[in-house]
């Protein structure tokens, strides 16, 4: 069952596994980037309507969740999926399942919360920074490991300001930890994929 | 598209490694967990039973521990194998750790707006020992985990005193039972539950 490796077919092995990841990253590029710009506008949107117009209803932004999850589903299932999984990708997507249900459960607790909603956003951008900071750990790809750092900073940051600028600094953190560092990963090779 | 799953035989062999790590620092994760686990439980008596002010002076203890740690810890000698699952564990707890005190920070800065921290922390726990559960494929973390989710949201409900106590339980559920079950004479729940049977 068990196998016996030198220290450089170990380190070998790791590398691959980290390159079939980054590369597999690379080919879904577009979602980090569709949902990194979706969820930035968003917030920016939901501050413009709640602080420059003062519409009442400034969180209907978020019905725009409704056709981006729509467009997502249909894109994925167009998309041949990779039938190769390695450790690393694994650790990715089991990762993330728990910053999703922390997500989930972190709703649950807010709304028992005395302050309500005007904790929530720190706590989403601590698990978010969470999630980025071990995901460039895992990836050993560095802007994602300075962009999960900042979100911690922002975390912190956050907490300190009225709910409004709340709404900046989360737009703050979707730009650093999602869009800058999907715009710099690589796009995958076509021949690479195959 | 029929999606056929294939992972490396050589995952298989590198997460019984990492298994067999934590087996051999058993004594650290019981140590600790029994150490966190009884000054929840004295912090209770302390706050809600005796009523005695300085209640939190019980987390001095830690002091001793964190030195029983340290001096255990030099005279082991250290693993120098390391492993993708051994380096992804390393970063999640990292990670986690960073987390642990950031959420100290917001909890002190927001404590007039009412924040959870217990039930923060629970959760944060939750996730590290869910993510762990599954990278060692080892079903009691990942029940440990789960089970700390519904804890956190349980103490949200609940008054400082018996947050307290389900921070105590989240500590025996997710920590102290997987660590016991880890032990090399117990596989899994299967092998106990197939034990009692016969």
């Amino acid at each position: 069952m068990e196998e016996n490796f030198s220290p450089q077919q170990s380190l070998q092995l790791i590398e691959s596994m980290i390159k079939k990841v980054r590369s597999d990253i690379g080919a879904n590029r577009f979602y980090f980037l569709f949902w990194g710009w979706f969820t930035f506008l968003a917030i920016l949107g939901q501050f413009f309507l709640k602080v420059t117009i003062g519409y009442q209803h400034h969180y209907f932004v978020w019905l725009g969740l409704i056709p981006a999850v729509t467009i997502t589903i249909i894109r994925s299932n167009k998309s041949n999926r990779s039938a190769h999984t390695t450790f690393v990708s694994d650790s990715m997507k089991y990762l993330w399942m728990g910053i999703g249900i922390s997500f989930f459960v972190l709703s649950f607790i807010i709304t028992n919360t005395e302050g309500k909603w005007l904790i929530a956003y720190p706590f989403f951008i601590l698990f978010y920074g969470l999630g980025t900071f071990v995901s460039g750990m895992f990836l050993k790809f560095t802007p994602l490991v300075i962009g999960g750092i900042f979100n911690w900073v922002l975390a912190c940051i956050c907490v300190l300001l009225p709910y409004d600028y709340q709404l900046l600094v989360a737009a703050a953190a979707i730009l650093t930890s999602y869009i800058i560092p999907g715009h710099i990963i690589q796009p995958a090779k076509t021949k690479q994929h195959e | 598209m029929n999606e056929t799953k294939t992972i490396s035989p050589t995952a298989d062999s590198m997460v019984l490694k990492v298994r067999r790590d934590i087996v051999k620092k058993r004594f650290y994760f019981l140590l600790w967990g029994w150490t966190v686990f009884l000054a929840f439980l004295i912090q209770f008596f302390l706050k809600a039973v005796i009523g005695y002010r300085h209640h939190y002076y019980i987390w001095l203890g830690l002091i001793p521990v964190m030195i029983i740690t340290f001096m255990k810890a030099k005279h082991r000698e250290k693993t120098v194998y390391t492993s993708v699952v051994g380096d992804c564990m390393q970063y999640l707890w990292t990670g986690l750790g960073i987390s642990f005190f950031v959420v100290g920070l917001i909890g002190s800065a927001a404590s007039g707006k009412g924040a959870t921290v217990y039930s923060s922390f629970i959760l944060l726990y939750g996730l590290g020992t869910f993510v762990s559960g599954r990278l060692l494929r080892f079903t009691p973390l990942v029940a440990g985990g789960i089970a700390c989710w519904v804890l956190a949201v349980i103490c949200s409900f609940l008054t400082f005193d018996f947050q307290l106590l389900t921070a105590a339980a989240a500590i025996l559920i997710s920590y102290i039972i997987p660590a016991y079950l880890l032990n090399p004479g117990v596989q899994s729940w299967k092998t106990i539950f197939h034990t009692k049977k016969a």
